[in-house]
């Protein structure tokens, strides 16, 4: 199906597929179906173990809307831990004329930017170039394997509502903004992540509970509004074909055929700087001793112009093929040796954080997050964690919230 | 009793409620929602004195002589959540229920921290250069803005000002800094305001400012300062 990357690594043509497709969704009266099953799963697809599962499904036939339209179109997410900007820190990548518009104007809350400007949009007047924060919270929470205590993510992921406010900042009508699908896609990462990092501990369930639970929130349970039951919510139009969609056919998002670059191999990025990063750090030692035509500059002006990577590759003379291009190496060039001679700053741990990914980090990886030297972050909120007289105050809070948009 | 308006997402909100429960202060956090839905809200201009009453729609009832202090941390209304609305009467109803909202916030008896703008429900908010303006203005040290160069300090040192008391967690500031800074909150109607500075040798370099900063940075000090607000009664204008 595709591979939903943060949103600081799209094109500016990937950025216009999205927001075209999302408009034509829109225009093609697709978009308000949405909307109103959101409304409509208020009860269900919220404050409970369904949460996750419930938006997987959502945002995946979303997804698929948009991709009948474009089909090289898939939901990015939004990382609202983070800021995200350009690698000066001058510009917004997400609040961009191009991607999801500005804040909303001082006073009417009207966004009145980008290419849902004609949406009749309000957000906050919030600085572009803060974000929700909240990354230590969720930290908090993805550190445990117990899908209780990680489904506890979802308090957090309110922050990047409230913060966004406007219509996002309203559970029952959040996805009349773009920027819904933005941050849900984050919160489905946020839970492949997490069965990524904690699925070889004994005893791992990638969702709770399995059964005992309030109905539509256990593991077998079909969930409203696909399974076209009449209670609690009733039949709306939307509901033309009833469909099993349990929570256990949801916790493999692979399974469902679409990928995380923070997660699968199959959309990780081409790390393109990394070689200049390792050729940088390299010692100086090690680089006088290559020999200079090997010197990439070099290397490059020497070749003819003719030739194309491919070409390059079926001219090799065999024996320069890689393999034996290995065995023909030095000795104290062989990659134990290389290492040995590396400097103590630049040991087998360092070494190995260039090329290796750390595992379960919950966040985007170092080498996909923008530069933030020079980002006006001072506001930004402490990312410590919450006592546990705090987390009662907040689920205190949360469940008042809860009942006051069940029951108005 | 001290009413917190805020979010349980606001880490802030609960640090500075479980910080001043535990300091034996009655809190009430308060939600936007509860604020908009099944509430009642009155406010009755008199000879003497204004008469005002907040009824929430759980039967929590706030009335004048009750309310010590409120700590505003408002930065939306949730707007009218009834879907069969016309997008224009939408937008009316929430414009009324913001300005209701603002009006009654901005006219209560004791100390607001910070009280609303009819631009912001947060307090004031202003462009960098707005503030370096309003800072120079107040005889802190500040660079002229430039677009095209932020300026932003690579390790900021955030100072608070709440009423006349100026938290500095790193020392940074001395009591010229904190009277200066102090004023500027009064200025700008923000008796809770955060700055951050640059340093400069040994002058401290007034870089931006926020009426709403974050809080649990400025640690046990801000508590018992806002603790003494509550206790003490309106804050110095």
């Amino acid at each position: 199906m595709g591979c939903r990357r943060n949103l600081t690594r799209l094109t500016v043509a990937e950025r216009q597929a999205f927001t075209n497709a999302v408009n034509q969704l829109r225009a093609n009266g697709g978009y308000d179906t949405y909307v109103d099953q959101h409304q409509g799963a208020m009860g269900h697809g919220h404050g409970g173990p369904a949460f996750f599962p419930w938006h997987r499904e959502y945002i995946r036939r979303f997804e698929e809307d948009l991709q009948a339209i474009d089909p090289t179109v898939s939901v990015p997410y939004w990382d609202w831990t983070q800021a995200n900007v350009n690698a000066s820190g001058t510009e917004s990548l997400i609040w961009r004329d191009d991607f999801m518009g500005g804040p909303g104007q001082p006073g009417s809350g009207a966004v009145t930017t980008g290419p849902f400007a004609g949406w009749g949009l309000i957000r906050n007047s919030f600085n572009i170039f803060g974000f929700p924060g909240t990354g230590g919270t969720i930290a908090g929470f993805m550190a445990s394997p117990n899908y209780t205590t990680f489904r506890q993510v979802e308090g957090p992921h309110g922050a990047a509502h409230v913060w966004v406010g406007g219509f996002v900042g309203n559970a029952s009508i959040a996805p009349r903004d773009p920027v819904f699908w933005l941050i849900h896609s984050n919160v489905d990462r946020l839970w492949a992540e997490w069965i990524n990092q904690h699925s070889s501990t004994a005893g791992f369930q990638p969702f709770l509970p399995l059964s005992g639970g309030v109905p539509g929130h256990n593991l077998n349970d079909t969930m409203w509004p696909w399974n076209g039951t009449t209670s609690p919510f009733g039949v709306l139009p939307w509901t033309v074909a009833p469909e099993s969609i349990r929570p256990a056919d949801l916790t493999d998002h692979r399974a469902l055929d679409y990928f995380y670059d923070t997660v699968d191999p199959e959309c990780r990025p081409i790390p393109k700087l990394r070689f200049k990063e390792l050729k940088d750090r390299l010692p100086k030692e090690f680089k006088e001793r290559l020999p200079k035509e090997l010197a990439p500059k070099e290397f490059k002006e020497r070749l003819p112009k003719e030739l194309a990577p491919k070409e390059i590759k079926e001219r090799l003379p065999k024996e320069l093929a890689p393999k034996e291009i290995k065995e023909q190496l030095p000795k104290e060039l062989a990659p134990k040796e290389i290492k040995e001679q590396l400097p103590k700053e630049l040991g087998p741990k360092e070494f190995k954080e260039i090329r290796e990914v750390p595992g379960g980090d919950p966040f985007i990886r170092p080498e996909l997050r923008p530069d933030l030297s020079g980002a006006a972050l001072g506001f930004e909120p402490a990312a410590t964690d919450l006592s546990p007289d705090m987390v009662a105050l907040a689920d205190a809070l949360t469940g008042r919230r809860g009942d006051l948009h069940r029951h108005g | 009793v001290i009413c917190i308006l805020g979010e349980p997402e606001d880490a802030d909100v609960l640090w500075l409620a479980v910080g001043l429960g535990e300091r034996g202060r009655v809190v009430e956090v308060v939600l936007p929602e509860e604020l908009m839905l099944g509430s009642s809200l009155s406010y009755r201009i008199e000879s003497s004195p204004t008469a005002w009453e907040l009824r929430l729609g759980d039967g929590r009832l706030f009335q004048p002589g009750q309310v010590s202090l409120v700590v505003n941390r408002l930065t939306v209304l949730p707007p009218p959540a009834n879907e069969t609305l016309a997008h224009t009467d939408s937008t009316f109803i929430s414009e009324e229920w913001r300005a209701a909202v603002v009006a009654f916030l901005r006219n209560l008896s004791c100390t607001v921290l910070n009280p609303p703008r009819a631009a912001s429900l947060a307090g004031p908010v202003m462009s960098t250069q707005a503030w370096r303006a309003v800072a120079h203005a107040h005889g802190l040290v500040a660079r002229p803005h430039r677009s095209d160069d932020r300026q932003v300090p690579a390790d900021p040192i955030p100072l608070t000002c709440v009423g006349t008391v100026c938290i500095d967690p790193h020392g940074a500031g001395d009591h010229d800094v904190h009277k200066r800074l102090a004023a500027m909150a009064a200025y700008v109607g923000a008796p809770l305001l955060g700055a951050l500075f640059d340093r400069e040798g040994d002058r401290l370099i007034f870089c931006e400012a926020s009426a709403f900063p974050p809080l649990r940075s400025m640690g046990d000090p801000l508590i018992d300062a806002i603790a003494d607000i509550a206790a003490d009664g309106r804050v110095a204008p």
